[in-house]
């Protein structure tokens, strides 16, 4: 191992302070919140920032019992995690087919079907929400935790490149000892060749659905009557606006948040090690 | 591996479970008044002794969603305890929802979890009924909910209001909305904050900008005189469009919202309906315009308090609950709105939109009073609801005498309805303003407009840029800003025609 | 010989059939979502909805009415679109140009054992987990003037005539200025898992070569680093790219397309439009012609990234 050299100590304290700085701005107003939970809905409108004169918890308690259209906290967690499993499913199982078929075997018109995934994945999706919702509503798909699902089922998105790369460095070889003992392509991709892609998957898969928790868009847009959590922060901040409970609305961010973060630490090497995100060449 | 999976398994289990366990209780505890109406859960009912083994099974629902906002839902609990306890076959579900007003219309389209009565904040119907998704209630404005002696509701209906309602669709005319409410807009005040200082309630817009610079004298420029909701939109016109009417008068200023051509922007001249437009603009500048400042000390301070324009409705509130500022302009939800976040003891009050000092009175009387009462919030049936019989009943119903005395009761605001205020009853001091404001103003109005270029938002209130931005920042001058509308408007009326002349 | 052929036949029409069935799902969904969808929104593109008194509120034919209507908003000195454009640029270069570089040299920088790197990692990406819509109202509260603290801080350092008399988030001048702020501050941390991941592939071998050459920090940054990790940079500049048509949120929360239109995009213009006419169509006309510049731009960016990153096998 080559030591560091003198400047390189350098420069990394450097940027180990800035570093600090950054993440304290990003830190502290997940404390302020916290400090201000504390707080009566009175006394947080005359000052926002020393500790609580009066301390409580009422805040806390209140806001597990707190409802959106008649779904609370913990009903909004099962929703988005409904939401998340499905979608999720749907969404790698099609990229992860995509990946692989395009990845391990040739055939004609395979170029074309690598550019147009990269391609499909540019071009801006805002526009065509009028007819999705046109769609949806006429085949009575609106408002359904189905009809969100197979909005994932789309093959060709961002989880299919990070899959593709991933697959195209699984070798062969284990796929060809499968077909030597006579199994079909079918049985060598589930029992061969995906159970050793689950790394992969897995990265690919905590990356969606950390993407899908947070998105309350496509449920406002498309399902507004099933609260996610998302969706529903969404509309407690809206409604806190009318009524300024901020206190309670503080502590259910909060309360949002920290499974999150649980789940993010611990897979965070998960994610890390098994992303491969492949070429653009097709 | 495995023990990682553990302990978020556990974390997440430990998680829901408290989180389901207190929700799991089933609900609240039923609360029975004194004639024996229960709500419980939102829901109304009354159990008639005289019908044998009455239950809620056997009654029919009304589900009403309303704005659960400013006015809160006391009063709408109290109507519907009356109506269930008059009505026994019918319940009522109350759906309080603050935001029902940007979702609603996806029900009305899908008929989904769909309520029987919706109650939503001001904003545009017509669509809907275009769409046919809305009810007509004719049937509503013809009952007599005061009985057989008594008017129709379609009599004690504030003119305005009721031709607000109306919508042509496949070439018939009908009502579809109920008005909710009728607003007073005006300056909310730190009452405490007067007295202390002696300062006095000004009449008239130069009182008004003697005022301003009282109070940076006297409270040597900590106290901006003004704040105001800036990011939330729409409260300049509490005061602008007051201003205009006192200028040009209910009619022109009519004629301005039936857009019957472009000329309708010409503002040179006292009898252009835009006339009053650009008075109004200079009333505004005086106030709010960058040259609105008072010395004190050889510094200048300005008459708004900074960073107002940045405020949402909280912001601003708390800014003048912290005494920042002493007046805001708002309208008459405003105390019931903050109930639960004024700290004790704090007193604000209502004083009327000064009056510009050289306009002309009527009949020997000094001024032509005016309440801008801002769109008004509406009330409508589905066509898709499940019970319109009940619902249609409720919607009377309310127009009642009693209940619409028992509504300025609850909420300290009236309804657009001919009924006589309950005197006797101790309103809070903010209400008795609002209330005077409301009864002893020559004129309550609102803009509305059936002109097809407004429905279909080619034509606006103010077109091109925002003047209140530009005439704050001291870029335009209010008569640079009416000139540049009326050219804008001028060049592309005849586009604008022929682009719905299509439809 | 016809045994030896009949296999070899099948076989290969085993393959063709576990492709058409594996990919018969993806292929479906792409053609009723792109395909279908994009007709439709074509189609929409003609219509608007029918306000006439005998209308039954429906949809008719208008031709290149909509059309017409954009082009003309271009031209108007009034119109939000010519800012929305500007603006989704600004915010376009400001990810792709600043966070992603950024992103590089923190996820670098973590790396070459930073210490608490494995806490910095999971702080920095806080923002990407977080509701953006608790995010963004946390930001207008820590700027506002009398909430905030970036306005006494400001005073107490001397720098007080710089705070805008209408504040942080609604003052022309600011307005922007603040969504880019918003954008930086709650991005950097977005890409750095994935680049940490790409990085922490590169062989040893390789990196010790440079430092016996004597590359120095950045020298090994830039000459080795950076290609090595070339294709995952650009595909994740292809992502950023799409940012130009759907990044919406950030500056609808924040100012609400600012005074003015100020801080308008075109995502937002599109989101708008739906919003406040109550009808689809002027939506979906944006969206075509949005999809129709779009399209080639992306395609010319692949190419030019193939040029400058092209990949290595390690």
């Amino acid at each position: 191992m080559v030591k560091k050299s003198a400047a390189e100590i350098t420069i990394l304290w450097i940027f180990f302070v800035l570093f600090v700085i950054y993440a304290i701005t990003l830190l502290f107003p997940v404390a302020w919140c916290l400090n201000n939970s504390f707080k009566y809905q009175k006394e947080f409108m005359l000052n926002t920032w020393s500790f609580p004169k009066e301390f409580t918890i009422a805040n806390w308690i209140s806001s597990f019992e707190r409802e959106i259209e008649g779904t609370n906290l913990a009903g909004m967690f099962v929703n988005s995690i409904i939401l998340i499993v499905g979608c999720s499913f749907c969404s790698i199982g099609s990229s992860a087919v995509t990946a692989y078929c395009l990845a391990k075997y040739n055939f004609r018109g395979k170029g074309a079907f690598y550019s147009l995934a990269v391609v499909l994945m540019m071009i801006p999706s805002t526009g065509s929400t009028a007819a999705i919702y046109k769609m949806f509503f006429q085949i009575g798909l609106y408002d359904t935790f189905f009809g969100i699902f197979i909005m994932n089922l789309g093959g060709f998105g961002s989880g299919f490149l990070l899959l593709y790369g991933f697959f195209k460095n699984l070798p062969w070889s284990y796929a060809e000892a499968g077909f030597i003992d006579g199994a079909s392509h079918f049985r060598v991709f589930f029992t061969v060749m995906l159970p050793m892609a689950v790394p992969g998957i897995a990265a690919v898969a905590i990356l969606t659905c950390i993407g899908i928790w947070n998105d309350y868009y496509t449920v406002y847009m498309y399902a507004p009557s099933i609260i996610t959590v998302a969706y529903g922060m969404q509309r407690l901040v809206a409604q806190t606006s009318y009524n300024a409970n901020y206190p309670e609305l503080f502590a259910l961010m909060l309360l949002s948040m920290i499974p999150v973060i649980v789940v993010f630490c611990v897979f965070q090497k998960t994610i890390m090690n098994n992303t491969a995100v492949g070429g653009l060449k097709g | 591996m495995k023990s990682k999976c553990a302990k978020i398994f556990c974390v997440a289990a430990a998680w829901l479970f408290c989180g389901i366990f207190p929700s799991c209780g089933g609900g609240s505890e039923p609360i029975v008044d004194e004639k024996g109406v229960i709500i419980q859960d939102n829901q109304v009912y009354y159990l008639d002794p005289d019908v044998e083994g009455d239950s809620l099974e056997n009654k029919t629902r009304i589900k009403i969603t309303f704005a659960e906002t400013g006015f809160g839902r006391t009063w709408l609990e109290n109507a519907a305890k009356t109506f269930v306890y008059e009505n026994s076959e019918y319940w009522i579900y109350l759906d309080g929802d603050p935001e029902v007003t940007t979702g609603f219309t996806n029900k009305l389209e899908t008929g989904a979890a769909i309520a029987d009565i919706y109650m939503v904040l001001a904003s545009n119907w017509y669509d809907l009924a275009l769409k046919g998704w809305i009810e007509p209630i004719d049937d509503v404005y013809d009952s007599k909910p005061d009985g057989e002696s008594g008017k129709t509701v379609r009599e004690k209906t504030d003119e305005v209001f009721l031709e607000y309602s109306k919508a042509t669709v496949r070439n018939e005319t009908k009502s579809y909305v109920l008005p909710w409410n009728e607003n007073v807009t005006g300056i909310v005040y730190n009452a405490d904050m007067f007295e202390e200082y002696g300062w006095e309630i000004p009449e008239t817009m130069d009182e008004m900008v003697a005022l301003c610079n009282q109070i940076i004298s006297d409270t040597k420029g900590e106290v901006s005189p003004f704040v105001y909701p800036g990011s939330v939109g729409g409260y300049f016109d509490f005061l602008v469009n007051n201003w205009w009417l006192q200028v040009s008068g209910v009619e022109k200023v009519q004629e301005f919202f039936d857009f019957g051509s472009a000329d309708v922007f010409n503002y040179r001249n006292a009898e252009d309906p835009s006339y009053g437009k650009l008075v109004a603009l200079n009333q505004f500048n005086r106030l709010f315009g960058n040259k609105a400042t008072g010395t004190y000390n050889g510094e200048e301070y300005s008459y708004t308090l900074s960073g107002s324009a940045s405020k949402n409705h909280l912001q601003a509130q708390q800014s003048f609950i912290r005494g920042e500022a002493a007046m805001i302009p708002n309208g008459g939800w405003m105390e019931c709105e903050m109930t639960n976040s004024l700290p004790d003891g704090f007193t604000m009050r209502m004083m009327r939109t000064p009056y510009i000092d050289d306009v002309s009175g009527k009949d020997g009387q000094e001024y032509i009073s005016y309440n801008y009462s801002a769109q008004p919030d509406y009330m409508l049936i589905p066509s898709k609801a499940n019970n319109i019989e009940g619902a249609k009943k409720f919607l009377s119903f309310l127009q009642r005498d009693d209940i619409l005395k028992q509504y300025t009761r609850d909420t300290g605001s009236a309804r657009p309805f001919e009924y006589e205020l309950d005197s006797s009853f101790d309103y809070t001091d903010f209400t008795d303003d609002c209330l005077e404001i409301w009864e002893n103003s020559d004129y309550n109005y609102f803009e509305q407009s059936k002109s097809a270029l407004w429905l279909n938002g080619k034509v606006k209130l103010y077109n091109t840029v925002s003047p209140f931005t530009r005439i704050r920042s001291g870029e335009m001058t209010p008569a640079v800003f009416c000139g540049t509308e009326y050219n804008y408007v001028k060049e592309n009326w005849d586009i604008w025609l022929s682009e719905i002349g299509a439809n | 010989m016809k045994k030896i052929q009949a296999i070899t036949l099948s076989a290969k029409w085993k393959e063709r059939i576990f492709l058409l069935t594996m990919m018969a799902i993806p292929v479906a969904h792409f053609l009723v979502f792109f395909v279908y969808i994009n007709l439709d929104t074509v189609a929409l593109s003609f219509q608007s909805l029918d306000r006439s008194p005998s209308s039954s509120g429906e949809y008719i034919f208008v031709g290149w009415q909509n059309y017409r209507e954009i082009f003309r908003g271009l031209t108007s000195p009034y119109s939000v679109f010519t800012k929305a454009i500007r603006n989704s640029l600004l915010l376009f270069a400001l990810n792709n140009f600043v966070l992603l570089p950024l992103g590089i040299l923190f996820a670098y920088l973590l790396h070459r054992k930073m210490p608490l790197a494995g806490a910095f990692r999971v702080i920095f990406y806080l923002p990407s987990i977080v509701s953006i819509v608790v995010l963004t109202m946390l930001f207008s509260f820590v700027f506002d003037s009398t909430n905030g603290i970036i306005n006494p801080v400001l005073e107490r350092l001397g720098l007080g005539h710089i705070i805008p008399e209408d504040g942080w988030l609604r003052s022309r001048d600011t307005a922007m200025k603040m969504v880019l702020l918003y954008c930086f501050w709650a991005g950097i941390g977005g890409n750095i898992p994935l680049l940490s991941g790409a990085i922490q592939r590169i062989p040893e071998e390789l990196r010790e070569a440079g430092r016996l050459d004597g590359v120095g920090f950045f020298g090994e940054l830039w000459h080795i680093v950076i290609p090595l990790i070339g294709t995952t940079v650009s595909t994740l500049y292809m992502f950023g790219t799409t940012v130009i048509f759907t990044i919406f949120l950030q500056p609808k929360l924040l100012t609400g397309g600012g005074p003015d239109g100020e801080t308008y995009t075109i995502a937002l213009y599109i989101v708008e439009s739906i919003r406040e006419s109550g009808e689809l169509t002027m939506g979906a006309t944006v969206g075509i012609l949005c999809a129709l510049i779009g399209t080639p731009i992306v395609a010319i960016t692949k190419r030019l990234l193939e040029k400058i990153f092209p990949t290595y096998e390690y």
